[in-house]
């Protein structure tokens, strides 16, 4: 079970070098910036834009922020990587729908979701609304397609075989269709999220009051490079832990899978 | 009245569509098992033998030709066949347990149902390995569950495509005295499909030869061997002859073979 045990010697180590990697990353760009090797107005040293989070942290703005974003993305996300799991699984296993929408969907999956936010604003005001439509608009569509391609690559004996065994419909997609596909879905899951939290960031830089997208934007309006790398490492901070979070769950739901 | 579990096969011919014609795989295909036989298929790969059980069990229509099991026509799948696939086909994401009743019935009842998993896991050898998953169990043990599911059905006809060709030499022997076992006690119609010579002869009653381009049946070699089935016999050893003789011609080609 325990993956560090089971790891060799030479992954260890290299393991160990990535975290190094970027500990001397952050150690060269500090004394870089105390020696002024580089501009710190467009550099922020890592200790101003550590005091920067102190400050952020310690009025409580940054948690606001944080928690607006958050919410846009999960609703958004959640309804968009949904209904892409069940419109693919419906649609590659209803082949003349599938072949009856195929054109429409060939039309609008490669419009740029940012590009419709200004039409969803039209449609759906400046408030939530829009950005949860916009996210919803991007998690939709790897979700959806990783769906399709899952169900293609289910395995033909097993279907075979639950049909060799007269079960229902139904009960093929139970115990067939839908654990082989799992995987398939994770990984239009794991897409899905990065999106979406890109989504959200461009989103709230172009129309809104609150999150981390307006507190980057707002905070270059002010001159406030640290604040704005603030920003931007509590989004890498937050998609990096959601992302180990679907793996974990990905691993749990997916026991039979080894290689996850 | 025809008997409940006899299968006869009539007339069959399979032609698969090709870019350049048509593939002839099978040709007028004739075999009755009576019901409760042991009949064995021989031939080489790619002579029908799989195409000829998927027939049987409904999977496939045939170009031509009728299969009657009982004497009814098969028209599709049906419970009272049970076909064991050339490869195990287990689900990567069901215990042994789950993967064997997933060849109950439909509408079984539960205790029942969990009685006789258990039976059959201690018939196929595997008491102790219920809760493990396919990817941790070894090719035979792979196997033997994939027949237990099969037996879970309580099939009359047992259709087996090459179902020890991927295990060793003694699992094969010991899988094939179990067959024999399971046979005898509830006397399913069998039909087995091999390339192995060997265990056409042991297990048969029948050995059916096939030879390919297209498929079609070359002799049908009736066996009766003394009751232990011995294959060091010298019956079984003139059995082994004949049918080499069938396929190879001269039996001076045949001693390159021993
Ligand atoms: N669905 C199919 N479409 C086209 N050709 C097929 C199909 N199924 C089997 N064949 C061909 O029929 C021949 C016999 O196949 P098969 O029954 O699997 O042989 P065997 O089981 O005796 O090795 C092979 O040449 C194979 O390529
Ligand atoms: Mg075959």
């Amino acid at each position: 079970m325990n993956k560090w045990q089971q790891m060799s010697v030479k992954y260890k180590v290299l393991s160990v070098c990535s975290v190094l990697l970027v500990l001397l990353i952050v150690l060269y760009w500090q004394v870089g910036a105390e020696r002024g090797w580089f501009n710190t107005i467009l550099l922020s040293s890592p200790s101003d834009i550590y005091k920067s989070f102190q400050n952020l942290w310690g009025s409580g703005s940054l948690q606001k922020h944080i928690l607006v974003s958050f919410k846009r993305v999960m609703i958004g996300y959640l309804s968009g990587a949904g209904l892409g799991v069940l419109v693919g699984f419906i649609l590659s296993t209803m082949h003349s729908l599938d072949r009856l929408l195929s054109f429409l969907m060939g039309i609008i999956r490669p419009i740029p979701a940012l590009a419709l936010f200004p039409l969803f604003i039209l449609w759906f005001g400046i408030g939530e609304a829009s950005k949860i439509v916009v996210i919803a608009f991007m998690s939709f569509w790897p979700t959806f397609l990783n769906t399709e391609e899952g169900v293609r690559q289910a395995d033909k004996n097993l279907l075979e075989l639950a049909d060799a065994l007269q079960k229902s419909r139904i009960n093929k997609m139970f115990t067939v269709l839908l654990p082989s596909t799992l995987p398939y879905i994770f990984a239009g899951l794991r897409l899905a999220i990065s999106r979406a939290w890109g989504g959200v960031v461009v989103a709230e830089m172009l129309a809104a009051s609150s999150g981390i997208g307006f507190l980057i934007e707002y905070s270059r309006d002010m001159s406030q490079t640290a604040s704005m790398f603030v920003g931007v490492i509590t989004i890498a901070i937050i998609g990096c832990a959601v992302d180990m979070l679907l793996r974990f769950i990905q691993s749990r739901v997916c026991y039979w899978h080894t290689e996850v | 009245m025809a008997v409940e579990n006899e299968v006869n096969i009539r007339h069959i011919r399979q032609d698969f569509p090709m870019p350049s014609g048509k593939l002839e795989v099978l040709k007028d295909i004739n075999i009755d098992l009576k019901g409760g036989e042991f009949v064995s298929i021989v031939g080489e790969s790619g002579c029908g033998k799989s195409t000829l059980l998927r027939i049987i069990a409904g999977l496939d229509r045939p170009t031509d030709g009728e299969v009657l099991i009982g004497g009814e026509r098969v028209a599709g799948v049906s419970s009272k066949v049970g076909i064991l696939f050339q490869e195990s086909r287990l689900l990567p994401w069901y215990s042994t347990e789950r993967n064997i009743a997933y060849g109950l019935p439909k509408g079984m009842d539960k205790k029942e149902g969990r009685e006789r998993v258990k039976t059959l896991i201690e018939t196929v050898g595997l008491k102790g390995f219920e809760k493990a998953l396919p990817s941790q169990l070894s090719g035979g043990m792979q196997k033997r569950v994939a027949i237990a599911r099969t037996l879970a059905g309580r099939p009359k006809v047992l259709l087996l495509d090459e179902p020890f060709a991927a295990l060793d030499a003694f699992t094969k022997m010991n899988m094939q005295e179990e067959i024999l076992r399971i046979w005898g006690r509830e006397k399913i119609t069998t039909l087995l499909v091999t390339h192995d010579i060997d265990e056409a002869i042991y297990l048969g009653e029948r050995v059916v030869m096939m030879s390919p381009k297209p498929g079609v049946i070359k002799r049908v070699i009736p066996i009766e061997l003394p009751e232990d089935h011995s294959r060091t016999s010298d019956e079984f050893d003139s059995y082994r002859r004949e049918i080499f003789k069938g396929f190879f011609g001269s039996d001076k080609r045949m001693s390159e073979f021993f």
